[in-house]
């Protein structure tokens, strides 16, 4: 496999935002991964695969995130995470 | 204190969250009042805490949470309000009660099943009066990792559903808040 760099923006779409659950499938879904996955939201940085990373990111309903992936399976990452941030989750706290 | 991670930046972004909500507090007789306005989120869940167990050990036997004037609570503020109450009772020294919950946030608490544990003040009482604003608390990543943990912590042990439900948030903070903190015993990383 290739290693490849991938970069997409996605729009949180969920009321609460990227809060404790959400930040947490997120988390999950990016360690499935070799790649490593970024959020970037501003200047912030955050970690995909560590859990206060991207809690502290503080994404609001509406945020842009753009994401970025590098490793082997960068694009299947980044459409895993991009479809997560994206999500409008059932529940909502 | 060893970092749990965020970069610097991160963590000052984390702290910035307090500017979208204030606490306000106010004292009747045994009974203290304390309103959140704007977003009940995880950053000013140590406040919330501190101030409920100050007034308890100052003869408090009430604490009521007015929510008339909050957009949300997410679920680390939730569990805070249920670590609070449990240490009420524990103690016997009294209870907590909402006041001024919306039909979201009523749902919520259904959900998570807390119905029972949080009392819901049904007359719309007017707590404008309270008006201290309290200050807020800083805390470094690892403090706040732990706080986040005990919260969902106090939720997963009042419901079953729950367990299931922040099993993963739980797993997840251990690992980041073991490798923050290697000298601490596991059992030690959350005070629950």
């Amino acid at each position: 496999m290739i290693a490849t760099s991938q970069r997409a923006v996605a729009v949180v779409r969920n009321q609460k935002g990227l809060h404790a659950r959400p930040s947490t499938l997120i988390v999950e879904a990016a360690l499935k991964f070799q790649a490593d996955v970024y959020l970037l939201r501003g200047d912030l940085r955050a970690n995909a695969k560590k859990l206060l990373d991207v809690l502290s990111l503080g994404a609001e309903q509406g945020a842009i995130v753009t994401l970025e992936a590098a490793g082997p399976d960068a694009e299947e990452a980044i459409l895993t995470v991009k479809g997560l941030v994206e999500t409008e989750f059932s529940f909502d706290s | 204190m060893l970092d749990a991670n965020p970069s610097e930046a991160l963590h000052d972004n984390y702290q910035g969250f307090m500017r979208e909500t204030s606490l306000f507090s106010g004292k009747l007789k045994d009974k203290l009042v304390l309103r959140v306005v704007g977003k009940g989120k995880s950053s000013h869940s140590a406040a919330l805490s501190q101030a409920a167990d100050e007034a308890v050990e100052n003869g408090v036997s009430s604490i009521v949470i007015d929510l008339k004037s909050c957009d949300w609570l997410d679920s680390t503020f939730v569990g805070t309000l249920v670590g609070i109450a449990l240490r009420l009772r524990n103690a016997h020294r009294g209870h907590l009660a909402l006041a001024n919950v919306d039909e979201a946030t009523r749902r919520q608490l259904e959900e998570f099943g807390l119905t029972r544990l949080l009392a819901l003040e049904e007359v719309g009482e007017d707590y404008h009066w309270a008006v201290s604003r309290l200050p807020d608390v800083l805390q470094e990543p690892s403090q706040l990792a732990r706080a986040i943990l005990e919260a969902h912590q106090h939720l997963m042990k009042v419901n079953p559903e729950n367990a299931r439900r922040f099993a993963a948030l739980q797993r997840r903070l251990l690992v980041e808040l073991q490798a923050a903190l290697p000298d601490r015993p596991p059992s030690e990383l959350a005070s629950t």
